[in-house]
């Protein structure tokens, strides 16, 4: 009996920190933190620009709350936005230009596109209205086409 | 032989038992990871504050419920108050009829999972007509907004580079509407760390040793084993009732919670409670049967529970300091249980192996002469320094339980033995200890469970009831937190209070950087308490016995003469902080003036104000002293209609056109947000201060018409003289048929338009004054800064403006207001640096 309890013992220990959760033992230890990728400072990705004048982007939303790529460029015009949503959880992108297009809920494995037009150059938040309070939230770069 | 026979079902029993505890130790983890959360949260640095819901609606209230999971909106009044969905969409309405959902709202379908894993259906997006589907009967309404909490299962990236640190993570906001009104909730998600757990983890291995002994002592042991388990038994039911407190959920949800995922504490419990009864008749067997109950008990919480030890919130009515002791004292006596056993186990061991030694001396001393009784080879087998007394507890080792040796025994002298052992004043001492553990744990548990059942839910933050006495009404339990990002009383609560004391603190001479430090310490404490509706522990706490908060908030500022004090350096005072430049007709008294600390104490109740200055005035009695007082007082709450501007003497709409809060730049023009500014300012503001008579028996010698010329706005409705209501902007140029201007050019409100100040605005937030024959307004400004608020305003308006030949200025004070104090911080402590004492 006395075996069995110490082998109980150490299957429970090796794994505590896991058991613990997202925080983790005393001072952070074996708490889950984002990985490398999502600290990554991001990388602004421009759209590409179809024969129609149209300027396209893919970007992917998943369970880690961000957008990949987070800072999309592009110059006034129409932009066309599919987000592909990776994961499980549902979110809904807006494109806040002026005014906002909100581009509906998106679940899991679905994808939607959004088209926005947008004349003056600078800076639109894309924010995630389910996450934004968690940081779910990317940016479109408008620039002069000169 | 009697013990061999006897052993074989207790062995059984006992294995089987084992088993049982070993797979169910294997097994239960998975779903132990809910036995001691609430609606999905347990233990947690993560902290979701709310800090107002404006404007405030009598009746309507929210709260943040089940450390963060969920947020709870009650509303008691007649009207539906509709809470709005992630873009803006109605989602929940509670009202009269009770409490309906959107079906065709996202957050229908994603709030009903802690981290929204859920499928929103397609068609669903919230633009088309609401679906109304009704969910209960009630008045009130809980539900997971992501909003409030933090949605991932990683740490955000500033915590997880140092997780020892305080971190803000997000403000939110959640809108409600509510009879043609929108209600602004605002709060802040952040990252609180807890403590060491050192302490509590010595703290458990004590009580595992002590516990422990008992499988090792001689005397008294088992006596230990049964105490040891009582409090464990204890221990965990009041962690759990805990637990169960915090649960506002139905009573099912809140017994669900006293007993753990599956009620498993249900089937748990008695057989500890069994176990300590029978440890105290010194049974063997119940040792292990307390240390089955103490692995079970003990590894669902050291799994579960343990982080309590060094996070700094956990769901549970208990206080954090009790409910890490009630863990540490489960895990330690788990522990003890299981280390006594093994003693016990390696005792009996040994003593085998002597016996047969000892059997086998007396068999050669039988074979060589006087046969004996069996009885004679068991007492043979005792060590000669054992009392009598022991003898039938060492029968138990092999025997079961002592109890049932006995009885089976039938008499004969191993009878009266143990009947000499019960009767002897050891046994009853024993007996009346288990029965009190028996007795107590039965009635702990049904009490335990009787009280939660009973229980209502969790007081709201914004507004509560006592639990005693008759119901508040809404004016008094009306609460404002004295904690957060910004101090109270700014901009919070929208409306001003009805009652007000403004005052200002001269520094006595000779006091040092340390005084004053503890000065603002113990003013900070006193006003959170206060804001909470606590007294402070002084006989005059009873002043406001019986009354709420009343929305109480006491705001604090420093003068541009505490700078070369207390150990403050001069060249430490902000540039913006310069004493307030001197105005066209003012005539000022100086003793009504300035101040090295100012102070605005503001209630619903003229009475709760009143302590609240008497409070704030001892404390500082030692270290400061009033320079200047004045009260004001402004409409009693539901005097007027909800939202509507206030009048001022003069019987004139006045405030019509401050900033609102939902203003995108409200922020900027209120508060403190520069980098220009001093970090102990930021999120603070300037308060300018200035006590403007009113010569109201000039005023009121002028026509109805003519006043509103000066002022520039009707009397009856305040629309502007151009047209419109109240709200309606003024439009300056238009004209009357003889071309001059309808507002004309020296009215009050074109002199002070922003449109006419380089867009110089502040938040006034103002009261009246009437003392004996001095009446006017006690005129309280908030900017981000009073060179691009009060002073160009002041300076354009003093001497030319129309209003200038009806009101004196006379009295006028300029203060720095620091940023708002976090918990266990004091206001402006940030001036102080790394001295803050």
């Amino acid at each position: 009996m006395i075996r069995r309890l110490v082998a109980l013992l150490t299957v429970v220990s090796l794994s505590g920190c896991a058991i613990w959760g997202t925080e983790g033992g005393p001072s952070g230890a074996g708490a889950a933190k984002p990985t490398a990728t999502a600290e990554a400072s991001s990388v602004p990705v421009t759209a590409s620009r179809g024969a129609d004048g149209v300027q396209r982007i893919e970007i992917t939303i998943g369970d880690d709350l961000r957008l990949r790529p987070d800072t999309v460029r592009a110059t006034t015009g129409t932009i066309e936005i599919t987000f592909r949503n990776s994961g499980v959880t549902p979110h809904d992108i807006s494109v806040d230009t002026v005014p906002a297009v909100d581009g509906g809920n998106v679940n899991g494995g679905d994808t939607r596109t959004v088209t926005v037009t947008v004349t003056q150059p600078g800076t639109y938040p894309m924010p995630c209205a389910y996450h934004v309070t968690s940081g779910m939230q990317g940016t479109l770069e408008i620039v002069d086409p000169s | 032989m009697r013990d061999r026979l006897a052993g074989w079902p207790a062995r059984l029993l006992l294995r089987v038992l084992v088993v049982v505890a070993a797979s169910a130790g294997v097994v239960w983890p998975a779903s132990a990871a809910q036995a001691h959360e609430v609606a999905g949260a347990g233990a947690t640095n993560f902290r979701t504050t709310l800090s107002a819901l404006a404007p405030a609606v009598s009746g309507v209230s929210l709260s943040v419920v089940e450390n963060g999971s969920r947020l709870q909106a009650v509303n008691v009044t007649g009207e539906d108050l509709i809470v709005q969905g992630y873009t803006g969409e109605p989602y929940a309405k509670i009202g009269p009829d009770g409490v309906f959902v959107n079906d065709n709202s996202p957050a229908t379908y994603l709030n009903t999972d802690r981290y929204a894993t859920t499928v929103v259906p397609s068609g669903v997006d919230g633009k088309g007509e609401p679906r109304w589907r009704k969910v209960s009967s009630e008045n009130v309404y809980r539900w997971h907004d992501h909003r409030i909490h933090w949605m991932l299962k990683t740490l955000p990236a500033p915590v997880a580079a140092d997780p020892s640190a305080e971190h803000r993570v997000s403000d939110w906001t959640v809108a409600l509407d509510y009879g043609g009104q929108t209600l602004t909730a605002t709060g802040s998600l952040d990252w609180v760390p807890g403590p060491s757990p050192t302490l509590w983890l010595l703290l458990a291995m004590a009580i595992a040793i002590l516990v422990g002994a008992g499988g090792i002592l001689p005397r008294g042991g088992y006596r230990l084993l049964a105490a040891g388990t009582g409090l464990l038994l204890a221990a965990d039911l009041l962690h759990s009732a805990g637990v169960a407190v915090a649960e506002t959920g139905s009573l099912a949800q809140r017994l669900g919670a006293l007993f753990g995922a599956d009620a498993i504490a249900l089937f748990v419990w008695p057989f500890g409670i069994l176990a300590a009864w029978r440890l105290a008749y010194a049974s063997r067997f119940a040792a292990v049967v307390a240390a089955c109950v103490g692995t079970l008990l003990g590894f669902s919480m050291a799994l579960d529970d343990a982080p309590v030890w060094w996070r700094s919130s956990a769901p549970t009515g208990l206080s954090m300091t009790v409910d890490r002791v009630t863990v540490a004292v489960v895990i330690g006596a788990s522990a003890g249980l299981i280390i006594a056993v093994a003693a016990l186990g390696l005792r009996s061991a040994l003593r085998r192996a002597a016996a047969v030694t000892a059997a086998e001396a007396a068999a050669a001393v039988a074979r060589s002469g006087t046969a004996t009784g069996e009885s004679d080879v068991d007492a043979a087998t005792q060590p000669a320094s054992e009392p009598v007394g022991s003898l039938s507890r060492d029968d138990g080792d092999e025997g079961g339980d002592t109890g049932r040796g006995a009885a089976s025994d039938g008499g004969g002298r191993e009878g009266d033995v143990v009947a000499v052992g019960e009767s002897g004043p050891s046994g009853v001492a024993r007996r009346s200890v288990a029965g009190y553990l028996a007795a107590s744990g039965v009635g702990v548990v049904a009490g335990a469970a009787v009280g939660i059942g009973l229980r209502t839910g969790d007081a709201p933050v914004s507004a509560s009831t006592s639990t005693t006495g008759p119901a508040l009404s809404d004016v008094g339990a009306a609460r404002v937190a004295y904690h957060g990002l910004r101090q109270a009383g700014i901009a919070v609560p929208v409306r001003p209070q009805a009652h007000s004391w403004v005052a200002a603190f001269d520094l006595v001479d000779g006091v040092d950087a340390k005084a004053l430090q503890g000065l603002l310490r113990q003013w900070s404490a006193a006003a959170a308490r206060l804001a909470d509706g606590q007294g402070v522990g002084q006989p005059d706490d009873h002043l406001v016995t019986g009354s709420g908060p009343c929305a109480l908030t006491v705001t604090f500022g420093f003068g541009p003469s505490l700078f070369g004090k207390a150990g403050i350096p001069e060249t430490a005072r902000p540039v913006a902080l310069a004493p307030l430049p001197a105005f066209t007709g003012e005539r000022l008294d100086p003793g009504a003036s300035d101040g090295d600390l100012g102070v605005v104490v503001a209630a619903d109740d003229p009475l709760v104000v009143f302590h609240a200055a008497r409070v704030l005035e001892r404390i500082a009695a030692p270290v400061a002293r009033v320079r200047w007082r004045q009260t004001g007082f402004a409409a009693t709450p539901g005097a007027t209609a909800l939202g509507s501007t206030g009048r001022n003497l003069m019987g004139q709409v006045d405030g019509t056109n401050n900033p609102k809060p939902a203003d995108p730049d409200f922020a900027a023009k209120v508060f403190v947000t520069g980098d220009d500014q001093p970090a102990w300012l930021r999120q603070g503001s300037y308060l300018v201060v200035r006590r403007i008579r009113m010569l109201l028996d000039d005023w009121d010698r002028l026509t109805l018409d003519a006043q509103q010329k000066v002022i520039g706005r009707r009397k009856d409705t305040g629309a502007p003289l151009s047209g419109g209501q109240e709200t309606t902007p003024a439009n300056y140029g238009t004209t009357q048929a003889d071309g001059s201007p309808v507002i004309p050019v020296n009215a009050h409100i074109r002199m002070a338009a922003p449109a006419f100040n380089n867009g110089a605005a502040m938040l006034r937030r103002g009261w009246s004054y009437a003392d004996g024959d001095r009446a006017g307004l006690l005129f309280l400004a908030y900017q981000a800064d009073p060179r691009r608020g009060f002073i160009p305003v002041q300076q354009r308006l003093a001497g030319n403006d129309a209003l200038s030949r009806f009101i004196r200025h006379e009295a006028s004070a300029l203060f720095a207001v620091p940023g708002g104090v976090p918990d266990g911080g004091f206001v402006g402590q940030d001036l102080f640096g790394k001295d803050a004492a």
